[in-house]
């Protein structure tokens, strides 16, 4: 390892503070005593909180977040999802169109329900017979200061890291720019071969999915009944993503290996070649999309304006792709079990990815925390939002989703780099 | 006069592991009973040498004395284990041809993969296609897959490519008998019509008359040290002599 100069531990310093700056200040909301201090407790007899026909309303003075809603009172046999209305200014009506089913946690005495959402006012629909004396209102971001710095901390100290090595991004750019024409010539030399004497062609790419999301759809709808609307789009948007990350990670394994003829003869940078896994897979899942939009035609999934914002958690997941495919090719090279043990590990990640059963199986269960180290959990869910319920994902999302990004590729790329003089002696 | 090429002080090893261990479980275990040691090989012994703006450097030495080594690091395959390399110009290693060839494609596409391969672009790759056709003289040949290609051909392809696309530094390794001999001379020819634009070139041979007819400057290597280094009479004749003791036929 190289020493690390006083300059660089400076500067790493210097980034840690602003992420922590960043993380504490920016993110920086009101405690949660000042919150209750500003918008008291909604009581029953208040102004704030009122019984209406079949449930409660909450009317608060400005637009805030709420994270869960704690009732008290006689509230007893909730159903597992209570129907919760919300507006965002104070004139709008109550409308279909913002409405959510509220988790129910009930947790001594009190019912908690988790909102998640920005309102002025609120309509919670409770069963007959259900006698609120009080609400206490939870404006908390949930754990987003922890998110904010964990991701900023881990993506700075990295950031530092890379920087100690003392590389020009320029010298490195203009290498990259000689050699992309590359990239994208073993692309499309994959492409032509894939599809090469087969009638359909390209169109397989499409026909595929299609197949595939029929079969998984006869099979899991019929046989286990899960209650998921759309569900041969819910099941093909979750494949989309998960199939890309598996395809790159998958075939990028071997990629430094399988180019051994070529850096035997020729000095090419040796990041091209996952890079060129990582973009045919990219290439393969862009004419995929058109799978998904036959099959959202065939199920009439209402369209959503989110939809057109798909790219977002398609590009985390190409840079969290090619990170671990760094990652793993490099290992590739030195041990061969690397691919084998690869293998086993995606049929694990496969059944700890809400791909084709419903997400809530996993979050109602001990497994729960799963889910929030998967990657691949936060990218399915964020396109299952924008297409299906035409939600955009909340910050935490993001951050979570960018922070997994990161922390692949510049592990990645400081794996890669370690060992990347090394790779001719051993392929 | 500015230097297309420096080598400081270079040092090559390979580690040679007395097992090759690739798999995790037996490096573990190996780890355990402490039994990885290395053997190493110095291929390289602090070799420091200039090659100056369209020079012919030739390469001589027995075999294994490190001429393929010193090639494979000026051409950055090979990073050495210590020393710095020095180069300014783009790099046209001739040291296999044809590096990268996919035998599914057609020849003309593979005359842009191979570009690419040497980090030239499609745009550059078409202007040249002509006269890399031209000069390969596989014109009935270029939509065929290059998997039906006979290895004449396909060196001749792979030298028309690698020496159209006018680099700045060539690197040639024993490639020169490419062909019937009337593609060799052509390649001779082109070599000498490079040099003569101003072309570097580091040519490795084992043919000396080959070298005696190129070359500006030859260096004598033997087992990774330099032994002598200077005109090319001078040192051709050095080397036929010491061959001659060691084989006296």
């Amino acid at each position: 390892m190289k020493i690390i100069k006083p300059v660089t531990v400076v500067l790493i310093a210097a980034i840690l503070g602003l992420g922590i700056w960043f993380g504490l200040v920016q993110f920086n909301l009101p405690t949660i005593e000042n919150l209750i201090k500003k918008y008291p407790t909604a009581t029953a007899d208040g102004e704030l909180l009122a019984h209406v026909e079949n449930g409660i309303e909450i009317r608060l003075s400005e637009k805030t977040y709420l994270n869960d809603l704690c009732l008290n009172g006689s509230v007893k046999d909730l159903p597992k999802t209570v129907c919760v209305y919300y507006t965002e200014t104070a004139e709008e009506p109550f409308s279909e169109r913002k409405r959510l089913d509220a988790v129910v946690t009930t947790k001594n005495s009190d019912v908690l329900l988790t909102v998640e959402k920005e309102a002025v006012a609120v309509r919670v629909e409770l069963p007959e017979g259900a006698e609120v004396s009080s609400v206490l209102i939870n404006p908390r971001r949930p754990h987003i200061r922890i998110y904010a710095v964990v991701g900023c901390t881990v993506f700075a100290a990295l950031c530092g890291l890379l920087l100690s090595f003392r590389f020009s991004f320029k010298a490195y750019f203009q290498k990259f720019k000689r050699y992309f024409p590359l990239v994208q010539n073993l692309v499309s030399r994959d492409l032509k071969v894939k599809y090469r004497r087969s009638v359909l062609g390209y169109l397989w790419s499409v026909l595929n999915p299609l197949l595939m999301a029929r079969v998984i759809h006869a099979v899991f709808s019929r046989m286990f009944r899960f209650n998921i609307p759309y569900y041969a789009t819910y099941y093909l948007v979750g494949a989309q993503i998960f199939n890309f990350v598996i395809d790159c990670t998958s075939t990028g394994v071997m990629s430094v290996i399988d180019a051994a003829p070529l850096i035997k003869k020729v000095y090419i940078p040796k990041y091209i070649f996952p890079m060129q896994k990582c973009a045919f897979a990219f290439v393969n899942m862009l004419f995929s999309i058109v799978a998904v939009l036959v099959v959202m035609l065939i199920q009439r999934v209402p369209f959503h304006w989110t939809i057109l914002f798909f790219f977002l958690p398609m590009l985390y997941a190409l840079v969290f792709a090619y990170g671990m495919g760094l990652i793993l090719s490099s290992l590739a090279v030195f041990f061969r079990d690397t691919q084998y043990l690869y293998m086993v590990f995606t049929q694990i990640w496969m059944y700890l990815t809400p791909i084709f059963y419903p997400e809530e199986v996993l979050l109602n269960s001990k497994l729960s925390f799963i889910l929030k180290i998967n990657p691949l959990y936060y990218y399915t869910h964020m396109l299952r939002g924008m297409v299906i319920n035409g939600s955009m994902p909340s910050l935490n999302e993001h951050v979570m989703g960018i922070s997994f990004a990161m922390l692949a590729l510049i592990f990645g790329i400081l794996i890669f780099r370690r060992l990347q003089d090394r790779f001719i002696l051993y392929v | 006069m500015e230097n297309a090429i420096e080598l400081h002080d270079i040092v090559m090893k390979f580690h040679m592991a007395n097992q090759k261990i690739d798999s995790f479980k037996e490096f573990i275990i190996k780890m355990a009973k402490r039994q990885i040691n290395f053997a190493d090989f110095t291929a390289l012994d602090h070799v420091s040498f200039n090659v100056a703006k369209g020079e012919v450097l030739g390469l001589v030495g027995l075999n294994g004395s490190g001429k393929s080594t010193t090639l494979k690091i000026i051409s950055g395959i090979l990073k050495p284990t210590s020393g710095k390399v020095i180069t300014n110009g783009t790099i046209s290693p001739l040291i296999e041809l044809g590096a990268g060839f996919a035998p599914d494609l057609t020849a003309r596409e593979n005359v842009l993969l191979n570009g690419a391969v040497l980090g030239f672009g499609k745009k550059e790759m078409l202007a040249k296609m002509d006269e890399i056709i031209e000069f390969s003289e596989l014109d009935k040949f270029m939509d065929t897959q290059i998997k039906n290609f006979s290895s004449g051909m396909l060196a001749r392809l792979g030298f028309s490519i690698a020496t159209n696309v006018s680099p700045e530094i060539l690197i040639v390794d024993e490639i020169l008998g490419v062909g019937d001999f009337l593609f060799q001379q052509k390649c001779e020819e082109r070599i000498n019509r490079m040099m003569s634009g101003g072309t570097t070139v580091v040519v490795v041979s084992h043919t000396i008359e080959q070298i005696e007819r190129l070359c500006d400057r030859v260096v004598w290597l033997d087992h990774g040290k330099i032994v002598m280094m200077g005109p090319t009479q001078v040192v051709c004749d050095a080397y036929k002599q010491t061959s001659r003791t060691f084989n006296p036929d």
